[in-house]
Parts: C-alpha cells; structure tokens; sequence
C-alpha cells in the first residue's frame, strides 16, 4: 500500500479527533441517528422477528399426526422428526444439494470471475450482463428451461444418444442432479459478481512485486492472487449456500415431486395436510441448519480477514 | 436557523400534505361508491376466475348493487389463509373442491347457509348438497386416467392399468397431499385386498409404481406429456379436455371400475359480513344458464337438474351417462384421516418412489 492510499483509508476509517468531534456536536447527535433506524427496526420486528417468533411458537404444538392431548406444549413434533427415518433422508438431501451447489458454482465462478477480471478492458462487463440473465428472468423461467432440456425426450438426452454415451434415455429429471444443475445455474451469476469483486480489489503491484520477485504465474495465483480473493470466494460461499437452502421452485419441479427437500417438505405439509405444527417444526429445524452453516462461514470469513 | 425554519417548516407542510391525501386516499372509494357493497370471492384463477367474470359478474353486479373482488390462489394457500384469519377473514364466498369443506366444517370455519337464499337449490341434484347445508356444489368432476394418444397403443381403462409393465414408470400422479390422494389410496388398496379401513395393501400397492411425476395441477406434468416422459396421467375429467382444445395429444378415460366424483364447492365462511349477498352469489352460481355456459368453457358438469347440456359438452362432462359410473368418497371420514393418511403416504410410500 503507498503512503497515500494508507493515509486516505486510514483518513476514512478512523476520522480525526477534530471532525470526529464536529460531527458529534453537529445537529444530528448519536441519539438522533438512533432515530433513523427505527422504521427499519419496526419493520424488521413486524414482519421477520414476530412471524418468526410465532413460528417456533408453532412448531412446539402437537401435530395432528401425534396423538397428543390438546393444549399440549412441548417438543414431541422435534423428536418425532428425529426419530422417523423419511425426515431424515430430507434433511440430509437437502444438505447434500446444497453441498454441491456451493461446490460446483464456486468452482465454475471463480475461473469464469478470473478471467472476467483479466480481460475487464475488453467488454467483459457486457459479458457479466449476460451471465445475469438468470437473475433478472427469475428463477422459474430458467427452471421451466431446464425441464424441457432435461426431459427423457429433450435435448440433453438426445445429444447423450447421438453421441453413443448411452444408448437409452437416462433419467435426469426427477433426480438430484437435476436439482443441483439448475440451481448452480441460478447462483452463478451472484457468485460471479462476488469473487469479481474481491479480485478486483487485489492491489495489481502486488502482483508485479510477486513477478519482480521471480514468482511463476501458478505461484503467483496461489500465494498472491487467491489468498488476497478469498473473503469473496466466501462471501460467495454463502449467498450460493442461502439462495441454495432456500431454493422452492427447482426442486418442487425438477424433482418430480419425490425428492422432496425440505422448503417443498414444508409447503407440501401447510398446503396439503393443512398440519401448521409439523410444518413449522420443519422451517425451524430449516432456520437452525441455515443458520449454523452461514455463521460459521462467516467466522471463516471474520477469521480470514483478522489474519490479514 | 432561518435554514432549520425553512426545513421545519417544508417537513411540516410535507407531512400534512402526505397525510392529508393519503386520508383522501383511504376516504374516496366510500364517498365515490357511496352504498355499493363489495363482495370478495376467494377462487382459482385461469377458467373459473374468466367463467365467473364473464357468466355471472356482470349481471350480478347490475342486481345486487354491489362490486366483486377476487382473492386469487390456490385452494391449499386459499384455505390456510381464511384458517390463519379466521374471524378477520374478509372472505365472503370460498370456492374449492368438498375436501376443505369437510375440515372447515369441522373447525367451525364455514357457516350453514339459509336455503330460503338459494332458490336455485330446489332443482339441484340429491347428490350435489354434500355438505349438509354447509355450501353447495356447482359443479361436478371426475377423476380418472388421461392418457398420450400417439404413444399409448394400448389405452388404460381400468385402474388396475397403472400398474402395467408399460405405465408405472410412465405415470404422472396427484401429489402426495393432493385431495384426491386418500380416494387413490383406497381404491389401490382395494386393488391388493384391502378397504377403506384396511390401507396396508394400498401403500403396498402404491409403492410399486414409478411415477414419473407428482403435481398439483395439470401444467406441471403437461411438458413432460409432450416430451414423451409421461405416457399415463391420473387426472380430472375437464383438465383433459381443456388441455385436448390446447391441442395437446391426449385423451381421457373414465376408468370402468368407476372414477372418482369430485365437488366444485362453494361455502361462505362465518366470518363474513355479507352472508345474505354471498348466498345471492350462491345462487347466482347454481342458475340453469349460468351452469351451462360454465360447462361450456369448462367442461365442468352442472349441478343443477334444469340444465341440459349440448350432445357435444355433455359427452366431455361428468353429466348424463357418466353419472352412472362415478365413485363418492366419505368426505368427512377422510377428512378425519387425511393427516394420518398423508403421514403413512409420505413414510411408507415416498421412500420406494424417491
């Protein structure tokens, strides 16, 4: 970092003793500031701390399917879940989908990003622009193409036969890989955006001091280049993981209905059954595992950039 | 301080200006529509929502003074949400099949309705008043066994079809919470030596096939008709024959060993303000005319005995000789059952179809 651009963050992180101080006394006090962040705040308590908190309420009344008395109160639907076997194999789909959603956008992202970032100069952004088309055409229009795609009778399967792979229609549709083949589509432009970021951050001299040094350019991505991108391979981790587990539509139409996960376990369940207590006990249990994988992806994150 | 003047006062006469026409906001519609009535219809959109709009709205509004709104969604979604709001509800009339009527019955959600209301139910068939008072049904439908006209040599025409070599793993079936999964459990279980108070076999049974496809409504498992994947669909009667006029190749069967009768339900819940203006839209939905132009936009069979339907529409609707050989279900012991049934579907049967 050069003696300019050090002044200049460290002018923008802490601010002089002086400004600090005007800008306390000016007309806005931290009291008022506070103010602001009401409106968010009731909207946030509103509409996500109250209908969550009503949720898990919920989720400790007795499903219908547990001969319970009434008014009963407790965590039955919690160890009727863990115990019966069908839950289970949801759970652990779902945490397998995700698995390899994050695995493979993260691996097709970053290289795409790179190169993005390398030639930025040639119209790489109108190239990004394209890459986002699943975003801005949502998620079931991109779903609804893959169907067709995917079918015993599509495209895939014909390409597949005209090129003497197999000799029958495989079964894509109705899987798990389906599942995860739509979905990395969907979340690579995110992760994309994301890991360009981070790259675009890396200082370039960096870079030259490692070549000046005698660095190959192999030694150079894995001692300057990647380290220096990670908070962005993570940050992508997570959007890729969150948009994954929270996915609705690609399983509910490229799983053919069998392979449920467990956002389709929970529609099926207020939908179908009209069971409100086994369908909230369900999004809890859903919160609880996504929660714990994002915080601890972003304690690798927090612990990442310490370390820096 | 001239400058904070300046901006108190701006802020002042904003807010009053914002407040003040967005209380003449809230103030139009009662002073414009002065003794107009609203009336909120909680359906299905696509057809029933058009047939409503073009068949009754206009001259229902002309009548009774009053103005239709709808609540759009499906039925599932629909009935959790008057559930959810139960005494809140604005929901003046509720459309769905007889199998939430039966629940709602049972939690005191849906009211009984004053037949001195509904002239219209005087010529309505005995079978078309499942409820016990709680609503009535428009419209009659039957599920069974739609298939592709160009891959299937052999068509299936009895239940026992599905389970053929060269269809069980070309299927596409009700979700598994879908309404008419219990009716599809019982008569599989029928099928392997069972009976509505003996459902092992069925879930045996239904264990062995492969459906392809498990869908809510008809467009999700339609692109997979087209592409071959799916040969044999279990499906309603009108859903086929829509899709037939969308040119899709298929064709539908009711199955000999009897399809199952399904009620297009209407039922006003308690929470209502308008109970007397719901029942007028009651009876506006059994008229003889009314029921014909549905069932001819939808193939949906009327209710009432008054209407008699085109050669043509009749032999595409649950009318007429089709009447003969359709099965009803025990709505409310099904419904006492449905959670349990749903469970042992998706502990017994999901495992062997993931």
């Amino acid at each position: 970092m050069t003696e300019s651009t050090a002044k200049l963050a460290s002018a923008i992180s802490k601010p002089s003793g002086r400004r600090w101080r005007r800008r306390r006394s000016g007309t806005w006090g931290t009291g008022q500031a506070r103010l602001l962040l009401l409106p968010a705040l009731a909207f946030l308590t509103l509409f996500l701390v109250l209908p969550l908190g009503i949720t898990l309420y919920n989720s400790f009344l007795a499903s219908p399917v547990l001969a319970k008395p009434d008014g009963y109160f407790g965590a039955a639907n919690y160890v009727y879940i863990s115990g019966t076997g069908i839950y289970i194999d949801i759970i652990i789909r779902t945490l397998r989908i995700c698995a390899f959603v994050v695995i493979f956008t993260i691996l097709f992202s970053y290289p795409t990003a790179f190169i993005f970032r390398r030639y930025a100069r040639l119209g790489s952004g109108s190239a990004i622009l394209i890459l986002s088309f699943p975003m801005l055409a949502g998620p079931l229009v991109v779903v609804l193409g893959w169907m067709i795609l995917l079918a015993d009778g599509g495209p895939v399967n014909s390409w597949l036969m005209w090129l003497g792979i197999t000799s029958s229609p495989i079964e894509i549709l109705r899987s798990e890989a389906a599942i995860i083949i739509a979905l990395v589509q969907f979340t690579l432009p995110f992760a994309v955006l994301n890991i360009f970021n981070a790259l675009s951050q890396v200082e370039h001299h960096l870079i030259e001091a490692a070549r000046s040094l005698g660095a190959s350019p192999l030694r150079r991505f894995w001692h300057v280049i990647l380290p220096l991108s990670l908070p962005g391979v993570l940050s992508a981790a997570v959007i890729t993981f969150s948009l994954a587990i929270s996915s609705f539509i690609a399983p509910a139409y490229l799983g053919g209905g069998t392979k449920l996960v467990m956002t389709t376990l929970i529609s099926e369940t207020i939908l179908g059954s009209y069971d409100l207590a086994m369908a909230s006990t369900i999004a809890v249990v859903l919160l609880v595992f996504s929660l714990t994988v994002v915080i601890a992806m972003n304690s690798a994150l927090t612990r990442h950039a310490a370390r820096r | 301080m001239a400058t904070n003047k300046t901006r108190r006062s701006f802020l002042k006469t904003g807010a009053a200006g914002v407040i003040g026409a967005g209380a003449g906001a809230f103030a139009a519609p009662s002073i414009v529509l002065g003794q107009t009535r609203t009336l909120t219809i909680s359906t299905w959109g696509g057809d029933t929502e058009k047939a409503i709009k073009s068949f009754v709205l206009p001259k229902f509004e002309k009548e009774h003074k009053a103005k239709l709104v709808f609540d759009i969604g499906s039925m599932g979604a629909r009935y959790n949400k008057i559930r959810a709001q139960k005494g809140l509800s604005t929901v003046d009339v509720f459309f769905s099949t007889d199998e939430p009527v039966y629940n709602g019955m049972r939690t005191g959600l849906f009211a009984e309705v004053n037949k001195g209301n509904i002239p219209n139910m005087a010529d309505l068939h005995d079978w078309a008043t499942p409820t016990d008072g709680f609503g009535v049904g428009y419209g009659l439908i039957t599920f069974g066994l739609a298939y592709h006209t160009g891959l299937v040599k052999n068509p299936p025409t009895k239940w026992a079809d599905m389970w053929r070599k060269d269809i069980r793993s070309k299927l596409a079936l009700p979700a598994l919470f879908h309404s008419l999964m219990p009716a599809l459990l019982i008569r599989s279980a029928e099928l392997g030596g069972g009976s509505a108070s003996n459902l092992a076999p069925g879930l045996a049974q239904l264990s062995k096939l492969k459906p392809k496809k498990l869908s809510y409504f008809w467009t999700a498992w339609a692109p997979l008709l087209k592409s071959g994947d799916v040969h044999v669909a279990a499906d309603f009667d009108y859903y086929i024959e829509g899709m037939k006029d969308k040119g899709y190749p298929v064709a539908w069967n009711n199955p000999t060993d009897k399809g199952f009768a399904t009620y297009q339900h209407l039922s006003i819940p308690k929470a209502s303000k308008n109970k007397g203006l719901a029942e007028a839209f009651l009876n506006a939905m059994l008229d003889p005319g009314v029921q014909e132009a549905i069932a001819n936009k939808t193939y949906q069979g009327p209710t009432n005995k008054k209407v008699k339907l085109k050669p043509a529409v009749a032999a595409r609707s649950t009318y007429g000789d089709r009447l003969k050989n359709i099965r009803f279900f025990d709505g409310r012991s099904i419904d006492k059952k449905r959670v349990a049934i749903s469970e042992m579907l998706k502990t017994k049967v999901l495992p062997n179809w993931s």
